[in-house]
């Protein structure tokens, strides 16, 4: 079965990484899953590997096709991580999918991202929130 | 007689008839008195025509002066002179003669000015008539400064009781801008707390809901590793399960009650249909109403908008609604009546139920409050009077419940209409 490569979760909440982490794990459907603790590891990490300073060789080395975004990080919070990955090489960020996925039900929120045309997901992750954001974005993979 | 002859005394007999001898001193003495008294009358008739300050009364005394000069003249020739004067005298009489005519044509012709100066008596009464009315006038000018005086002491009284009243006044509008001034501050601090709070319970419930849902997440994970035939468990877990869900309906309802007040919506207000978010929110509770033998009038006809926001209106039927459906009276079926008219200035919606009723005096003041449940058989938060309450005071409407306990409960909104076309041609 085709398999995303990898996906990331940034989220300050380790439990909410861990669960999603293991959710994900669970559907099988992706190689690597990587969790950040905030915007900035996230980007960082990002900037490195479109920089090719990360060996593409390196167990290091997850190139995301899908990024789960907290909202509200310290450090760097959902929509600055945002701003700054849409500085990113175009040709790299070409094939990667962004969702917010947040408690966050203020309009504030949600007209921000829909301006960005970025989709927003509320807590918790389930699996039939997983099924449609797969149907949307990568209508090759199905769930088992 | 001797003592005429410094006379050159010849004269007398060139007067006409011839004065005998013997009677010359009598003509001598009448000549000498009549040219002494006309001289005397001329200068007198000089005189006043010297003192006159009318030029025509002037010509006409010295006209005259001339005329009594020229008389003595002639009246003294007639002692002057021998035969060798007798024509000077004649010529001169002749001169005389016509200057009196001439006088006496002049006198003619100023009889009519002459008869125009009044007698003295006339002068007199009219003088007396003059002074009179002087001291009228004079009465009637004191009379006049008395009034002036009063009616000026008069003013000064009301100008001095008029800035009295006005600086009583000014310190009475001093004191109430000072007072507004404090209000206007206690306002704006009340104004910022309620903000504060609606902002803490914002981030409150939104900072703590994420920890909510790890913990319902985790128990998900905990009963997917454990095995599924401990009936003492489940039980556990059922319970943990209905724990969990409490919280998380309270977070939500907490966010919602912030969510909604937030200013930047606020400003959204439009005119929003009755019907249609009635519609909206009729579906949502459907499933409430799944069993239940219920009744439901809608007529929205004498006032089918009303000024606010959509979702604020949501909110308002959603928790009208849901209320009277969670707090019927189980042994009856459920009528739940709702209309809008107008009312004043106000657009009036209003939801009527026969539910179980409350003992609104037992709680007044207390209707409206933040977790203030009246009845602990049916699952509530508390929460949905409260913001009915906040949504009605953001929007400066306000609210009214007539309740008996046992009968039901009827809510009366009262929205402030804004002037639109449509509702100042109602009014």
């Amino acid at each position: 079965m085709k398999k995303l490569q990898g996906i990331l979760l940034i989220d300050d909440d380790d439990t909410n990484n861990f669960l999603n982490n293991r959710l994900l794990s669970r559907l099988e459907i992706a190689d690597q899953i990587r969790e950040f603790r905030n915007g900035k590891q996230a980007f960082d990490y990002l900037y490195a590997i479109s920089q090719g300073i990360v060996d593409a060789s390196s167990a290091e080395y997850v190139k995301p096709s899908l990024i789960l975004l907290d909202i509200n990080m310290p450090v760097m919070d959902g929509f600055e991580f945002l701003q700054m990955f849409e500085k990113l090489d175009p040709a790299f960020r070409a094939d990667i999918v962004l969702a917010l996925l947040t408690t966050s039900e203020h309009k504030q929120d949600t007209e921000r991202a829909a301006a960005s045309n970025i989709t927003y997901l509320t807590k918790p992750l389930t699996t039939e929130k997983v099924e449609e954001l797969l149907n949307q974005h990568f209508p090759e993979l199905r769930l088992k | 007689m001797d003592l005429l002859h410094f006379l050159p005394m010849p004269a007398l007999a060139q007067v006409w008839p011839a004065v005998p001898p013997k009677y010359e001193w009598l003509f001598l003495i009448g000549e000498i008195l009549s040219g002494t008294s006309y001289l005397v009358v001329a200068s007198t008739l000089f005189f006043l025509a010297l003192k006159r300050d009318d030029r025509q009364r002037k010509m006409v005394l010295l006209l005259f002066g001339v005329l009594g000069l020229l008389g003595a003249g002639v009246h003294f020739l007639n002692l002057w002179g021998g035969e060798e004067w007798f024509l000077t005298v004649q010529v001169l009489r002749l001169v005389v003669g016509v200057a009196s005519v001439l006088g006496a044509f002049l006198l003619y012709k100023v009889i009519p000015g002459l008869l125009a100066i009044p007698s003295p008596k006339r002068l007199e009464i009219a003088n007396q008539e003059l002074r009179e009315q002087v001291l009228e006038r004079q009465r009637a000018e004191a009379a006049l400064r008395e009034t002036q005086l009063e009616l000026e002491k008069r003013v000064q009284q009301r100008t001095a009781q008029l800035i009295t009243a006005n600086r009583d006044m000014e310190r009475e509008m001093e004191t109430r801008k000072s007072t507004e001034k404090q209000l206007m501050a206690k306002n704006y601090e009340l104004v910022r707390a309620n903000a504060d709070l609606d902002d803490f319970v914002y981030y409150a419930s939104r900072d703590i809901k994420g920890p909510v849902l790890n913990v319902a997440g985790l128990v998900a994970a905990i009963k997917e590793e454990l095995p599924t035939n401990n009936p003492a468990l489940s039980e556990l877990f059922t319970r943990l399960d209905k724990s969990v869900d409490q919280i998380n309906r309270k977070l939500n309802n907490l966010s919602e009650v912030s969510r909604i007040q937030r200013p930047v919506e606020q400003a959204q207000q439009i005119s929003v249909s009755f019907d249609e978010v009635f519609e909206e929110v009729r579906r949502v509770v459907m499933d409430r109403l799944e069993g239940v033998e219920h009744t439901m009038e809608v007529d929205f006809s004498a006032a089918p908008q009303v000024s606010l926001s959509r979702e604020n209106l949501r909110s308002l039927l959603y928790h009208l609604l849901t209320n009277a459906i969670k707090y019927r009276e189980p042994s009856r079926p459920l009528r739940i009546t709702v209309a809008s008219d107008l009312q004043d200035r106000f657009v009036r919606l209003k939801v009527q139920d026969n539910g179980l009723g409350m003992e609104t005096s037992q709680y007044e003041g207390k209707i409206f409050s933040l977790f203030r449940r009246f009845h602990d058989h049916v699952e509530g938060s508390g929460i949905g009077l409260y913001i009915i309450k906040r949504i009605m005071d953001n929007n400066r409407g306000k609210i009214e419940v007539k309740s008996a306990l046992g009968e039901g409960t009827t809510f009366l909104l009262f929205f402030p209409q804004t002037t639109s076309p449509e509702t100042t041609a109602r009014v």
